[in-house]
């Protein structure tokens, strides 16, 4: 089963990680860690606060809703 | 669940087309069959059969529309699936001892991130198995031991295989 979990859960994982370990993920000598490391770096930089923030309901939102009853 | 939403016969052969058209590139073997309806398994599931060739590959609408946001791409869930497959059939890796959820889909991913020839779903994967060590809580220096091991590993395992 292939899970619910989206790539963004994935990337905000990683760039926590990163966040706390800036040299992680680089300078092993594994092409597995090489090509995870390029993959990180070619994509954009969303921490887990960012990710957790991006789904709260917007505020505005809410407030247009609650304006139209 | 909603239901996804309808799509024509063609549009329908398709899917089915491109699921089966990936599915044989990255080597799965037995029937494979898409599925429009949503379903919980994230789109897509590996059933085993009694023998290899009875294998399924269920691919769901969900995986579709993974792909067409900026999410997993179908080849990323396709080969991950086909990872699971290579754990069950693969006479080195189904005689270890049985794996937990977690280790059975870091291998799976790990073991599709391997196999799929599109740079970008390996990448996909390797975030995959990578991220789902440090959500499970492992420490950073230890995700990279294991993920360097594995990988290492299975290129070890898969390069006797074709060798044969």
């Amino acid at each position: 089963m292939f899970g619910r979990k989206t790539l963004s859960e994935f990337r905000a994982a990683l760039n926590a990680a990163l966040a706390q370990k800036p040299d992680a993920f680089k300078d092993t000598g594994s092409e597995a860690i090489r090509l995870l490391r390029e993959f990180i770096d070619a994509t954009p930089k969303r921490s887990a606060s960012a990710l957790a923030a991006s789904r709260k309901p917007k505020k505005g939102k809410r407030a247009s809703r609650s304006s139209k009853g | 669940m909603t239901s996804p939403p309808p799509i024509s016969k063609r549009a329908l052969q398709g899917r089915v087309a491109r699921v089966r058209r990936i599915a044989k590139a990255v080597g799965f073997v037995g029937h494979v069959d898409y599925i429009h309806a949503y379903s919980r398994t994230g789109g897509g599931q590996y059933v085993q059969g009694v023998e290899e060739s009875s294998d399924r590959l269920h691919i769901y609408a969900e995986a579709m529309d993974r792909d067409a946001s900026d999410d997993f791409s179908l080849e990323a869930v396709i080969a991950h699936e086909r990872g699971h497959q290579l754990a069950a059939r693969h006479p080195s890796l189904s005689s270890s001892a049985a794996l937990s959820d977690l280790a059975a889909e870091v291998v799976a991913s790990l073991l599709g991130a391997k196999i799929v020839n599109e740079p970008v779903a390996r990448g996909q994967l390797l975030a995959k198995a990578a991220g789902e060590l440090l959500l499970a809580g492992v420490g950073v220096e230890e995700v990279e031991r294991m993920i360097a091991e594995l990988w290492t590993l299975f290129e070890e395992l898969l390069c006797s295989d074709e060798r044969r």
